[in-house]
């Protein structure tokens, strides 16, 4: 047994080095057989039934070639609305909860009596269930009877917005409802603010820089990875959205599923899960993976220009 | 020392790699699994093969699987501690499944080949895939008739519950219900407007002009009255078969023309009427529409959808109400009254098919005598909101009497004799979901009725187009 574990595993290792790497690839093997089983075979699976006709409960998967990426593209007419709908959510969301995010986080970095308690409570929201805070969200919005309204109407406006009840303000409310969660961001910012140097600003200060000369010429260049990683971050999860959308949807009178509400991921559910072809379902999760993909890497790659990384022992020399 | 820690990371690595071989084990038989339960669902059963089984010392184990809660606590608090003491030997384990996630976990359940023994309203494709036991055999071996079950059990269409599908029997309702209007007679009275009863059939013009005469703006939400929840048409319309021809035409798959005629204009016309003058609770927002039915009760609405348990509740509460049918869409069409049955269908895959069919025999013929039903079964009070689908138990002395005491018992059996069935489609809610995103477009961007309400059919053509080809693709 012994001769045949030498001849024909690592032949070329010394008895120790052998048991040495046995060791090490047993270590391995739980990852490696998790990593396989729960990543790379579901993966390939995604792939192959993205050109199968594929329902649940109706196996096996019928091999349809490209038929489900060309209805994608010529007669799904959700598939462009939803991917409009959730890049029109992305442009309304993206750049305000960064710049609202950093604007947060300056104000937490003060030094104030008390600031760990508000910090705490930016950050409360961030740590509420999806579900919980779209449900309140649900009753603020509310037309009649929400807290929104009737704020807005004591404050003299007539005719205030139906918010989830209106074609053209469900988006803007669930914009809104994510803005509620700015404090997870800011406190990601405010990390980062708490690791630049203070000797920068003493520098800056001793060389007559005014406020707005620090912030835009040593807070923003130091906390640009931080900003790309928020940016980075923001972006994957505009292309996520579900869980607002779905409940929204359905307890809004447009119904669940209703196109107003119609996020990518939502469209993906209601094909795959509602309507049962999961072979559609995967093509369609794959296209928003590629786009995500796309997205991500130009960013990535735009990210030299203005993302700068300070490196030890640079400038010296 | 070494060896000992090799050997304890190796049994390790064994135990690790059973376990996961066992999480995917369900994934590589559904086959062979489904091929013994086609063969299960197509054998006639023998009695003596079903005594045998039941007979024996061995505890079997069946899974029910419905929406649990209120709604079905009947089936924890009554049906299976009075099914177990007659049968000691199996144990019914019920699980409680939301409505909205009981077909995607059906679904997946049956991918893993571990689906539950029973189910109540499984989503039609799980149907027409063929994992649904035939009853027929079970049926005839048993003396039970089609002709012994209400009117619905004629249908295929799990919304209404029917229990048969190409021409097979799928299932055993246990109760019945309809899907009417109630009325507030106060309201009404005060208003000067007419008593319905169950044979009066009201369009919707007529029901514009009752909404209106009732309808009573206010300043202070404790002073509103409001003439009517809104109907609306995916819910009632639509899929009651209250129009001429039906949404989706007589094959069940033609939205475009169905959807659309001069009737279906006249009736959205209507409803955005009745929008926009605020007769309703819908135009308030979303948080009134969803307690409408608490408004009703609270004597602020004046007509609402109702079920007959619906109508039960709000006369126990006081309430001074009317049971009648549904305002029809096209004049003159008698259909104005939708129904549906409670049932449990056996799933195909059962390991026990003949204790799975004995239980759903006691279900529809026994637990509506020991089931608090209709008027007994109040809401919240844990029972079938509906009558006995068979038949046979109607002419029982507690049901004799329920009708001659309850007035609106007596309507609400009436009203089910006007129940007319609409055609088969493979899911009637995908197919005219659309209608929602079309209203919106009415009320809230002022398009056209007729631009919107076509462009609104294309969209519902193009669902139940896809919704055909999946179901035809599958179907078995």
């Amino acid at each position: 047994m012994t001769n045949l574990v030498q001849r024909f595993i690592f032949p070329k290792l010394s008895g120790l080095q052998r048991r040495e790497a046995i060791s090490a690839y047993l270590f391995l093997m739980p990852w490696f057989i998790g990593f396989l089983m729960f990543l790379v075979v579901p993966i390939g699976m995604a792939v192959y039934s993205a050109f199968t006709r594929w329902v649940l409960i109706s196996p096996p998967p019928v091999w349809i070639g490209i038929a489900n990426f060309r209805e994608m593209f010529t007669t799904d007419k959700y598939f462009t609305w939803s991917l409009g709908i959730t890049l029109k959510y992305m442009a309304m969301t993206l750049i305000p909860l960064m710049i609202i995010g950093l604007s947060l986080s300056l104000l937490l970095n003060q030094k104030l009596r008390g600031m760990n308690f508000l910090r705490t409570v930016f950050y409360v929201p961030a740590v509420v269930s999806g579900v919980a805070v779209t449900i309140l969200w649900i009753s603020l919005l509310d037309p009649q009877m929400g807290a929104v309204n009737t704020v807005l109407r004591e404050l003299g406006v007539q005719n205030p917005p139906r918010w989830i009840n209106s074609p053209d303000w469900a988006l803007p409310s669930l914009a809104l409802m994510s803005l509620w969660g700015v404090g997870g961001g800011a406190i990601i910012y405010l990390a980062g603010l708490q690791n630049i140097p203070p000797h920068l600003y003493e520098a800056a200060e001793i060389d007559g820089a005014n406020s707005w000369q620090k912030f835009w010429k040593i807070t923003i260049p130091m906390l640009s990875p931080t900003i790309f990683f928020v940016l980075i971050t923001g972006l994957i999860g505009s292309f996520q959205v579900f869980t607002p959308a779905y409940i929204m949807g359905g307890t809004s009178r447009f119904g669940a599923g209703s196109k107003y509400m119609r996020f990518y991921l939502l469209h993906v559910y209601i094909k795959g899960f509602q309507e049962g072809r999961l072979g559609y379902a995967s093509a369609l999760a794959w296209i928003l993976t590629i786009l995500s993909a796309i997205v991500v890497i130009i960013v990535y790659n735009s990210s030299e220009r203005y993302v700068y990384y300070e490196k030890s022992g640079e400038g010296q020399g | 020392m070494k060896n000992i820690k090799y050997s304890w990371l190796l049994s390790m690595l064994t135990a690790l790699v059973l376990v996961l071989s066992a999480c995917g084990g369900g994934q590589a038989s559904p086959t062979t699994k489904a091929a013994g339960a086609e063969a299960t669902a197509t054998q006639p059963p023998a009695e003596e093969k079903a005594t045998a089984t039941v007979a024996s010392a061995e505890t079997i184990k069946l899974v029910v699987w419905d929406f649990g809660g209120d709604e079905f606590s009947w089936m924890d608090n009554i049906v299976i501690p009075a099914y177990q003491e007659k049968h000691p030997n199996i144990k019914i384990e019920h699980v409680g499944v939301p409505e909205d996630e009981l077909g995607t976990k059906l679904e997946t359940a049956i991918a893993a080949n571990a689906p539950p023994d029973l189910v109540v309203f499984p989503p039609n494709r799980v149907v027409a895939a063929g994992h649904a036991l035939v009853l027929d055999d079970y049926m005839a071996r048993d003396g039970l008739n089609r002709s012994d079950y209400c009117t619905l059990f004629g249908s295929w269409n799990v919304f209404t519950g029917g229990g048969t599908y190409d021409n097979k029997v799928m299932s055993l309702p246990i109760d019945t219900n309809i899907w009417a209007m109630m009325y507030n007679k106060d309201l009404f009275a005060k208003a000067g407007l007419p008593m319905l009863g169950p044979d009066d059939v009201i369009d919707f013009d007529t029901w514009l002009n009752y909404a209106r005469a009732i309808n009573k703006p206010a300043d202070k939400l404790a002073d509103r009255v409001w003439g009517s929840n809104l109907f609306f048409p995916i819910w009632n319309s639509m899929n009651n078969y209250m129009s001429d021809p039906y949404v989706l035409g007589d094959d069940g798959r033609t939205c475009l023309g169905n959807a659309e005629t001069d009737d279906w204009v006249h009736f959205w016309e209507v409803q955005v009427t009745a929008y926009k003058e605020d007769l309703t609770t819908w135009t308030a927002g979303s948080m009134l529409t969803d307690v409408q039915e608490d408004m009703f009760l609270q004597g602020k609405v004046g007509m609402t959808e109702a079920a007959m348990g619906d109508a039960f509740n709000a006369a126990q509460q006081g309430l001074n109400v009317g049971l009648t049918g549904q305002p029809v869409v096209s004049k003159g069409w008698p259909g104005n009254v939708g129904g549906w049955n409670t049932d449990y269908y056996i799933m195909a895959a059962t390991k026990h098919p003949e204790e799975a069919w004995q239980f759903l025999k006691f279900l529809s013929i026994e637990v509506p005598m020991i089931v608090p039903v209709g008027t007994d079964a109040l809401a919240g009070a844990g029972g079938l909101p509906g009558l006995p689908c068979y038949l046979p138990l109607l002419k029982e002395a507690k049901f004799q009497e329920m009708m001659k005491q309850n007035p609106l018992v007596a309507d609400a059996v009436k009203l089910m004799k006007r129940i007319k069935l609409p055609p088969f489609t493979p899911d009637i809610w995908t197919s005219v979901n659309a209608f929602n995103d079309g209203f919106t477009a009415m009320t809230e961007q002022g398009v056209p009725v007729k631009e919107a309400l076509h462009k609104t059919a294309q969209d519902c053509q193009d669902a139940t187009d896809q919704l055909w080809s999946t179901y035809e693709a599958i179907r078995k």
